[in-house]
């Protein structure tokens, strides 16, 4: 017997219109100069602005007011849904490493080797880019501190995500490729 | 939508993602080609079609749009996390980091081992095994496919202001 119940609420819709206007938002915010080449904060602005622009719709458009918590609750994990969706597009887009080798290629217009690869690698910053980016990441975010050439995971937190991450990995039998 | 449809469709779609998770788990430690990333989308696209099959044959109403809503927020966050666990380079060095005396490691080390060494040149495989790219006598040169795509992400780097990517 076929159950399924395809009714929509106005706050359901309105969460779905609003999440597909992400990559709109994106594309206007990313030109605004004071955001220029700052792109986890471009993505941020553009997450507000849709979830701000839902909560207008749910505030102030009779049609899409939600009847109940649920409902609300609801269409937030299908704003949360589409934003991991983008995301992860858009950390593609603007972190992927074999994508930005491609790019690499693709700009150079002919036959690379693999040390001018590395070398040439975004727009001639080198593989040294990745190591210094990466690492300034992983110490912003308390999980590593430099000690003289060194790199020591950080007692508390650096231990516990990367024992969080192994378990994880042997868990789910991957093979991290990094 | 009543209170009972709500809570079936709750519980279809947390079970479907249980079922995902289960699924993806077994499968990963089955699987001999496939790359993990291929195995983790597309069990939960057929994870999330037994659920709607499941659903089919219930004796209770289901919302579709909420089952499908709990399932894939859910799946979201698990990809999110599995894509870090599968090729973040700064979570290989935090796991690896973890296994040295100490905790420890020369800068330069990390460097070779995993930026120069095992990530490029995974990289490097990946693209030759997607024929993205071919080795000729003067290095490795985009294919006809390659260029297409190198394309369409240069396209879409432009038209949202991506200068540099990596």
């Amino acid at each position: 017997m076929l159950s399924f119940d395809f009714t929509i609420s106005g706050s359901l819709a309105a969460a779905f219109l609003t999440s597909a206007m992400l990559p709109f938002c994106l594309f206007v915010i990313v030109r605004l100069p004071l955001v220029v080449g700052r792109n986890a904060l471009q993505f941020l602005i553009s997450v507000i602005v849709i979830v701000l622009a839902w909560a207008g719709a749910l505030l102030f458009i009779p049609a899409t007011r939600p009847h109940d918590a649920s409902e609300i609750i609801v269409g937030a994990m299908a704003i949360g849904t589409a934003v991991l969706f983008f995301l992860e597009i858009w950390a593609l887009l603007s972190r992927g490493y074999t994508l930005g080798l491609l790019i690499t290629m693709h700009r150079s217009g002919r036959a690379l080797s693999a040390p001018e690869l590395a070398r040439s690698y975004r727009c001639g910053e080198g593989l040294d880019w990745i190591m210094r980016h990466r690492l300034a990441g992983l110490q912003s975010a308390g999980l590593v501190f430099q000690s003289g050439d060194a790199i020591v995971l950080t007692p508390w937190r650096g231990r516990a995500v990367a024992w969080a991450c192994r378990m994880a990995v042997r868990l789910l039998a991957l093979e991290a490729t990094g | 939508m009543t209170g009972d449809t709500m809570q079936a469709s709750v519980a279809l779609g947390a079970a479907g993602f249980v079922f995902y998770v289960a699924a993806v788990a077994v499968t990963l430690r089955l699987r001999r080609t496939a790359s993990a990333a291929f195995v983790a989308i597309t069990v939960a696209l057929f994870a999330y079609v037994a659920a709607l099959v499941v659903a089919i044959d219930l004796n209770r109403a289901v919302n579709f749009w909420t089952t499908s809503i709990i399932f894939w927020f859910v799946t979201m966050i698990f990809l999110m996390a599995f894509g870090a666990l599968y090729k973040s380079v700064s979570l290989r060095i935090l796991v690896d980091l973890l296994a040295r005396p100490g905790q420890a490691e020369l800068c330069s080390a990390i460097l070779q081992r995993y930026i120069v060494t095992e990530s490029f040149e995974n990289r490097l495989a990946l693209i030759l095994e997607n024929k993205w790219a071919i080795p000729t006598s003067a290095g490795y040169a985009l294919t006809e496919r390659g260029e297409g795509l190198a394309r369409l992400i240069a396209a879409l780097q432009r038209m949202f202001a991506i200068q540099r990517s990596g």
